[in-house]
C-alpha cells in the first residue's frame, strides 16, 4: 500500500466538493478556483482542475459564461446550476457526516 | 541568436522560440494522451490552450516580445505535469488502450549489472537471462582474452540508461504515466534495499564511472593523435600531388626535368587521337586529390572535438569523385579495346660465319645514353620521349643465348605490339623502327626504338636475342652496360650463369663448357 496513492485518492474525493463550495459563493474562473485551493493546500497545479470542471459541466452540475478579459483571451466563468446546487447540498451533508465519523473514531478514549 | 516561430494559441499570435515551441508541443501532446473521450478531450485541451494564452500574455506584458523556454517550464509548473491531468477513470482506460509498445533500445543497466551493466543490458534487449551473456564473456576471456577488451569497448559505446524513459526503453515497455510511476516506486524500493546491503557496490560504481571517464579521455586523445597524423599526411600528399601536377617538378628531388614526361603529354601519347586529353588530365587530378581531402577531413574530425560538420562537403566531393571516375572509365573503354590483341613478329638475321670475335656496342645517343640510368627505373615513363613525329622508347632488351658449335652466329629480333585488331597490332609492329647495324665484326644496337606518334603507346617492345656458338667470343663496348644490365634484370635466367662466366673487367664473355 503506497501512502501517496491513498493521499491522492482522499484529496480527489473532496476536491469536487471543495470546487462546488467555492463556486457556490461566487462564479469564478479556473485561476480563481486554483488560488482558493492553493490557500487551502488542497492542490498545487491547475492541470488537475480542467478535466474535473469539464466533467462537472458535462454532468450538468456546472455552467459557464464567457467573460472578456483585458489581459488575453476571454475567460470561462463557472457557476452552479440548480442541479449543482442540490448536488452540493447532498455533498455537504455527506461531508458533515463523514467529518463527525472521523472525529468520533480518531478521538482518544 | 535563436530561431523563433509564430504560433496561434486560442486565436492569439505569439512569437516563440523554436526550442520553447518544441517543448510546449510535446507537453500538450502528452496531456492529450491522458484523455480517452474525444469530445471531452478537445474541450479540456481548448481550456488549457486558453489558459496558456493568458499566461503568455502575462509573461509578455512588459518588455519582452518572445516566449522563451524558461517560460514554458514555468507554465508547466503552474499547470502541472501531464500525469496530474489524468483522473482515475482515464488512467484505467489508458492502460487498456496501450497496445503499442515502444522499440527497445540497447542501454547498459547499472541497476542490475554486475560490473557496468553491459550483460544486463543485452539481457533486456534480447529478453533473455543476462547470465547467458556473462557466461559468454567469461568464456571469451578464458579462451582468447578478448572478452576484456570487448567489454571495455562495449562500456564505451553503449550508453547507460539514466533517465526513467531510457530505462523503460531499455526494457521495451511502453512509456506512460503508469509505467513511469511503477518504475519509480521500484527504484525507491531498490534504493532502500541497496542502501542497506552494499557500500561496496557504491564504491565499485564510482570506480566504474571514473574508469569510463578515463577510458573515454584516452580514446579521445588517441583519436586526436591519429587525427593530427592524418592531417599532416594529407597535407603532405596534397602538396606532393599539386607540385607533381602543376608545380615546378624539380622541387621534388627524385624527379628531374629529364626524368619524366609531364602527365598531359603522357596522356596524349596514350589516349586515342580524338580524346579530350586535357579533360582526362584534370579528371585524374580530381580523382586522386579527393581521397586526400577526405583523409584531411577525417583528421580534422578526429583532432578537433567540436569540429564543423562537413556533411555537405563530403557529399559534394563524393558526387564529383563518382562522376570523375565514371568519366575516366568511359574514356578508357576505347583505350582498353586498343589493347585487345597482342602480336609478336620475329625476324632472324645471320651474322658473318667467319667472325671469331664479335664486338657488341650501343650507339651513343644524347637523350638515352647520358641522362638516364637504367638502374633507377622507378617509373617506365622516364624511358619514353616524344617529339612531333615519333615516340622513342628507351632500352630494348638484350639477351645472350649460348648455342652448340654447329649452329650459326645470329640474332633474333622480337617486335611486340598490341592493337584493337590483329591487323592493327601487326601494323603497329611494322612501324617500329629499330635499326641494328652490322659492319664487319661489329654489331651496333640503337639504345631505343621508335614509332610514329600517331600509333600511340600500344605496348610496343623490342627484344634482341643473340645466339652465340660456344667457340666464339664476344667483346662488349663501353655503352653496352645499359642495355645489357637491363637485360640481366629483365630476362636473365639463373640457369645461364652455369654455362658461362662474365669477366666484367675487359667486357669479354667467354663461353665455357
Amino acid at each position: 500500500m503506497k501512502i501517496e496513492n491513498t493521499k491522492a485518492q482522499m484529496r480527489k474525493g473532496i476536491l469536487e466538493y471543495c470546487i462546488l463550495e467555492i463556486l457556490s459563493k461566487k462564479e469564478s474562473y479556473p485561476s480563481d478556483i486554483i488560488n482558493e485551493l492553493k490557500k487551502a493546500e488542497l492542490i498545487v497545479v491547475e492541470g488537475t482542475l480542467y478535466p474535473l470542471l469539464t466533467r462537472l459541466k458535462n454532468a450538468g452540475i456546472l455552467n459557464y459564461n464567457w467573460v472578456e478579459s483585458q489581459s488575453g483571451p476571454p475567460r470561462k466563468y463557472y457557476s452552479l446550476t440548480d442541479e449543482g446546487q442540490q448536488f452540493l447540498t447532498e455533498l455537504h451533508n455527506t461531508w458533515t457526516t463523514l467529518q463527525k465519523a472521523v472525529q468520533k473514531i480518531s478521538k482518544p478514549n | 541568436m535563436k530561431k523563433t516561430i509564430t504560433v496561434n494559441i486560442a486565436g492569439f499570435a505569439f512569437t516563440i522560440e523554436e526550442t520553447a515551441h518544441d517543448k510546449l508541443a510535446k507537453y500538450l501532446s502528452k496531456i492529450k494522451s491522458n484523455f480517452a473521450d474525444a469530445a471531452e478531450r478537445d474541450e479540456i485541451m481548448e481550456d488549457i490552450e486558453f489558459r496558456i494564452a493568458e499566461l503568455f500574455h502575462e509573461k509578455l506584458s512588459n518588455t519582452r516580445e518572445v516566449i522563451i523556454e524558461s517560460d514554458i517550464t514555468e507554465i508547466i509548473e503552474t499547470l502541472g505535469h501531464p500525469e496530474d491531468f489524468a483522473s482515475d477513470e482515464d488512467q484505467k482506460q489508458h492502460i487498456d488502450d496501450t497496445t503499442t509498445y515502444i522499440n527497445k533500445r540497447l542501454f547498459r543497466d547499472r541497476d542490475n549489472g554486475q560490473i557496468a551493466g553491459v550483460c544486463a543490458g543485452f539481457g533486456h534487449y534480447f529478453s533473455v537471462d543476462p547470465l547467458i551473456f556473462r557466461v559468454l564473456f567469461i568464456l571469451f576471456m578464458v579462451l582468447f582474452g578478448t572478452g576484456i577488451l570487448l567489454y571495455i569497448i562495449l562500456i564505451l559505446i553503449i550508453p547507460e540508461a539514466k533517465t526513467t524513459s531510457e530505462k523503460l526503453e531499455m526494457k521495451g515497455r511502453s512509456i506512460n504515466v503508469d509505467t513511469i510511476k511503477e518504475h519509480l516506486s521500484g527504484i525507491k524500493n531498490a534504493v532502500s534495499e541497496s542502501a542497506n546491503n552494499s557500500k561496496l557496490k557504491h564504491r565499485l560504481n564510482d570506480g566504474i564511472n571514473k574508469g569510463v571517464e578515463v577510458g573515454k579521455s584516452i580514446f579521445e586523445s588517441v583519436g586526436k593523435i591519429i587525427g593530427i597524423a592524418f592531417i599532416i599526411l594529407g597535407v603532405f600528399i596534397l602538396t606532393f600531388l599539386l607540385l607533381f601536377y602543376f608545380g615546378n617538378i624539380e622541387i621534388i628531388p627524385f624527379i628531374g626535368p629529364d626524368r619524366i614526361e609531364d602527365l598531359p603529354t603522357l596522356i596524349s601519347l596514350l589516349y586515342p587521337e580524338n580524346s579530350p586529353s586535357k579533360l582526362i588530365f584534370f579528371a585524374i587530378i580530381i580523382a586522386s586529390i579527393i581521397p586526400v581531402i577526405y583523409l584531411i577531413i577525417a583528421g580534422i574530425k578526429l583532432a578537433v572535438t567540436n569540429a564543423k560538420n562537413f556533411k555537405q562537403i563530403i557529399w559534394s566531393l563524393a558526387i564529383i569523385w563518382t562522376i570523375t571516375i565514371c568519366f575516366l572509365a568511359v574514356v578508357s573503354i576505347q583505350l582498353g579495346t586498343d589493347f585487345k590483341v597482342g602480336k609478336t613478329i620475329v625476324s632472324v638475321h645471320e651474322i658473318n660465319e667467319n667472325i671469331e670475335t664479335l664486338h657488341v656496342d650501343v650507339i651513343n645517343d644524347d637523350q638515352f645514353s647520358n641522362h638516364i640510368d637504367p638502374y633507377d627505373d622507378w617509373s617506365n615513363a622516364e624511358l619514353i620521349k616524344a617529339n612531333k613525329n615519333a615516340i622513342y622508347f628507351g632500352f630494348t632488351s638484350l639477351e645472350i643465348v649460348p648455342v652448340d658449335t654447329n649452329q650459326t652466329l645470329r640474332y633474333k629480333l622480337k617486335k611486340t605490339s598490341r592493337g584493337s585488331t590483329e591487323h592493327d597490332a601487326i601494323q603497329n609492329i611494322e612501324h617500329i623502327d629499330y635499326p641494328v647495324k652490322v659492319s664487319g665484326n661489329k654489331l651496333f644496337l640503337p639504345p631505343y626504338f621508335s614509332y610514329p606518334i600517331e600509333d600511340k603507346i600500344r605496348g610496343q617492345y623490342v627484344r634482341l636475342i643473340l645466339y652465340v656458338p660456344q667457340n666464339k667470343k664476344i667483346i662488349f663496348g663501353d655503352n653496352i652496360d645499359r642495355v645489357w644490365r637491363r637485360s640481366v634484370y629483365d630476362d636473365f635466367d639463373e640457369s645461364y650463369e652455369t654455362t658461362y662466366t662474365i669477366k666484367t673487367d675487359d667486357k669479354t664473355i667467354i663461353f665455357e663448357d
